[in-house]
């Protein structure tokens, strides 16, 4: 995907130094990742126990089999954002219907979690109807939006969560940020513009994964999102690329250059980082 | 059409506000007709309103500190590293994570608190980026040992070769050099020089920029001392020469005491280092202690136990010098001998003169001076004297 000449994209070069066994690479994955790991396993389990412990496997799996991600099909980011996903609704499932929650419980197949390789999770049937299913579904949703709020750029974030949270209106939000009133409304406008744009992906999602569910498949069997919300999702990057498309006219260059590198997650901003580091390992020692 | 295109552009840029719930009731009065009238900005503000809708959320659980070292031993039990992080890396690698996962959450007027900073001969006062800025600026001397750039910019040069003068030899293992002589302005002065310089280069930059870069320098550092994991590679201070697995210990007590400063500023917890790390960083300052001493009989001979006092009477220089036993309590349990007197009384030896008990981290917060030596709350057996003496000589390890 990278045009001839440039650097591998980071993903490439962590996933090659995951294979070589590099301690620090695994530090290094941690630290871009755990937020968005643990934070989406917490607020789809609500459970702090199984939060930590669905993030040690999410980690482990990285670790142990760094070729199950390719990069063809998306970022590191977003492959282990719905690796995560995946087997936390799994393990909400398992739990619903232990708890007798789920019109079938005892013929869902249990969550084996010394098995962090994955592969299908047993053959539980799959009701789209039944209120668990619909509740799960909305979790879901919730922790996905809630993501992308946490990935906006920073000055989007800001705005919105300084206003929204704050009670402020956007005059109020404008002189606390130090921006102008124009700024503030079009970074509200932008905001919300890129979660309702993430809000009809993750519906478009789920209608799939309810009509492969129909099919006789678990969606969760894919090994990667489908491809519509892969390339939308979980990338500070990815709201930025949309916002040429979402309001080319009020999207300012300087708004811009000053969101760069700002994301919550920086990873645009890493990237380069890490090509520094590529060319220094090229020249240098 | 009752609306102008003007009218329709001015209304329609409200809308991100209107779903927020931020626009005043006076613009909200003009544009909820206008919504009625004009079906392009309706669809707009339906979809705007749903996801604003989702925002309504509770917060995520918080991170607990303790889950990076879980998730990693977790991970390194199944497939060990094959390129491990060396043993002396490893409190470095988990204190600037720490000091990262806490800015990571700060808001922009978080951003502004500044932060004090005590150490012996004073306090410093910093905004967390200066703080970032202050502790790249004396970590790019393991980045010049270790063959890496300097992160702080170029030398307007001066007074002779200072330690920035990129010294860019491959990691050896030589053995390490005679100490320098300290700079002019005093042993801290390339230090703080460095930390300024740094801080001017950072002015005006986000400050999730300087963090990001800061970030990238420590991984940067990690790594290469990693694939080529050399302990005794010499770090040049510029005041002081010190192995590089001293200098990364040393680098990851100044980044769990800096940050602790930080928290205290925006009043967020901070969790001590793990066991393990702090029990290297009470090393590290009681291996650094016998100068601290010297450097306190020279300069507070009333704290000093005057050893030639003690000596007087059973005859001058018994030919050992005295020893005091240093008891660790607390997770990072262990015990030490400090000798007392420097080489001019002999050679340390003989039953230790006093024993002191004290928690771990109190003594690491002790050598970072924030602590009273007078009030640290230490068990104390033997000679009291020769305790005062260690308990006042431990703050001058601290630095700007």
């Amino acid at each position: 995907m990278a045009a001839p000449g440039r650097s591998p994209r980071w993903d490439e070069q962590l996933q090659r130094r995951l294979a070589r066994g590099e301690e620090t690479a695994l530090g290094e994955l941690y630290d871009q990742l755990a937020p968005m790991v643990h934070g989406l396993a917490g607020r789809i389990l609500a459970d702090e126990a199984a939060a930590a412990q669905l993030t040690r496997e999410i980690f482990a799996h990285v670790w142990e089999h760094p070729e199950a991600f390719d990069p063809a099909q998306g970022s590191l980011r977003s492959w282990i954002g719905s690796l995560t996903h995946r087997r936390a609704v799994d393990r909400l499932r398992v739990r619903r219907a232990a708890e007798g929650e789920g019109p079938d419980h005892g013929a869902r197949g249990g969550y084996d979690g010394s098995r962090p390789g994955g592969g299908p999770y047993g053959g539980s049937r799959y009701d789209e109807n039944s209120p668990v299913e619909e509740e799960i579904r909305t979790v879901a949703t919730a922790a996905r939006i809630q993501y992308v709020v946490d990935s906006l750029p920073q000055t989007l974030r800001e705005t919105i969560t300084v206003s929204y949270y704050g009670g402020r209106t956007y005059q109020e939000t404008a002189r606390r940020l130090g921006i102008s009133e124009q700024i503030a409304k079009q970074r509200m406008r932008l905001g919300l513009e890129l979660l309702a744009t993430e809000l009809a992906r993750e519906r478009d999602r789920q209608q799939q994964a309810r009509q492969a569910g129909q099919r006789g498949h678990r969606p969760d069997e894919a090994p990667h999102e489908p491809k519509p919300s892969a390339a939308a999702r979980e990338e500070a990057a990815a709201p930025r690329a949309e916002r040429h498309r979402a309001a080319p006219r009020d999207a300012t260059g300087h708004e811009r250059t000053a969101d760069h590198g700002t994301a919550r997650n920086e990873p645009a901003h890493d990237e380069s980082a890490h090509d520094d580091r590529h060319r220094n390992e090229d020249g240098g020692t | 059409m009752t609306t102008t295109e003007e009218q329709h552009e001015a209304l329609r840029s409200l809308l991100g506000a209107w779903a927020l719930g931020a626009c005043p009731p006076r613009e909200a009065a003009e544009l909820e007709p206008h919504l009625r009238a004009c079906r392009d900005c309706a669809e707009e503000a339906a979809r705007l309103r749903e996801a604003a809708g989702w925002l309504a959320l509770d917060e995520p659980l918080d991170q607990p500190g303790s889950l990076r070292q879980q998730v990693l031993d977790w991970c390194l039990a199944r497939r060990p590293a094959d390129l491990p992080v060396p043993a002396w890396g490893a409190a470095y690698t988990a204190e600037t994570a720490k000091l990262d996962a806490l800015l990571r959450d700060l808001g922009p007027e978080e951003w502004q608190e500044v932060a004090e900073l005590p150490w012996h001969g004073g306090t410093e006062y910093l905004r967390p980026a200066e703080v970032l800025c202050h502790l790249a600026a004396v970590d790019g001397f393991l980045a010049v040992a270790l063959g890496l750039p300097d992160p702080v910019p170029g030398v307007p040069v001066l007074g002779g070769p200072g330690p920035a003068a990129a010294r860019r030899v491959p990691p050896q293992d030589p053995a390490p050099p005679a100490p320098r002589v300290p700079a002019q302005g005093g042993p801290w002065a390339g230090i703080t020089e460095r930390t300024a310089r740094l801080t001017a280069d950072q002015a005006g930059q986000p400050p999730q920029t300087v963090r990001a870069r800061w970030r990238r320098h420590c991984h940067e550092l990690v790594r290469t001392a990693a694939l080529a994991p050399h302990g005794n590679t010499p770090v040049d201070y510029g005041f002081a020469t010190v192995p590089l697995r001293d200098a990364f210990v040393d680098r990851a007590f100044e980044c769990y005491v800096h940050g602790e400063d930080v928290a205290r500023a925006v009043a967020y917890p901070y969790d001590p280092p793990a066991p393990q790390h702090l029990r290297q960083m009470v090393d590290l300052a009681v291996r650094m202690l016998p100068p601290a001493l010297a450097g306190l009989r020279a300069a507070r001979p009333e704290h000093a136990g005057a050893p030639a006092a003690a000596r007087d009477g059973d005859g001058r220089h018994g030919g050992t010098g005295r020893l005091v036993r240093l008891v660790i309590d607390g997770p990072a349990a262990g015990e030490w001998l400090i000798p007392l007197d420097g080489p001019e009384s002999g050679p340390p030896g003989g039953e230790p003169v006093a024993a002191m008990v004290l928690d771990g981290l109190e003594f690491c917060q002790l050598a970072a001076a924030h602590r009273d030596p007078d009030r640290l709350p230490v068990g104390e057996h033997g000679d009291r004297a020769a305790i005062r003496e260690v308990l006042h000589a431990a703050p001058l390890l601290s630095r700007p």
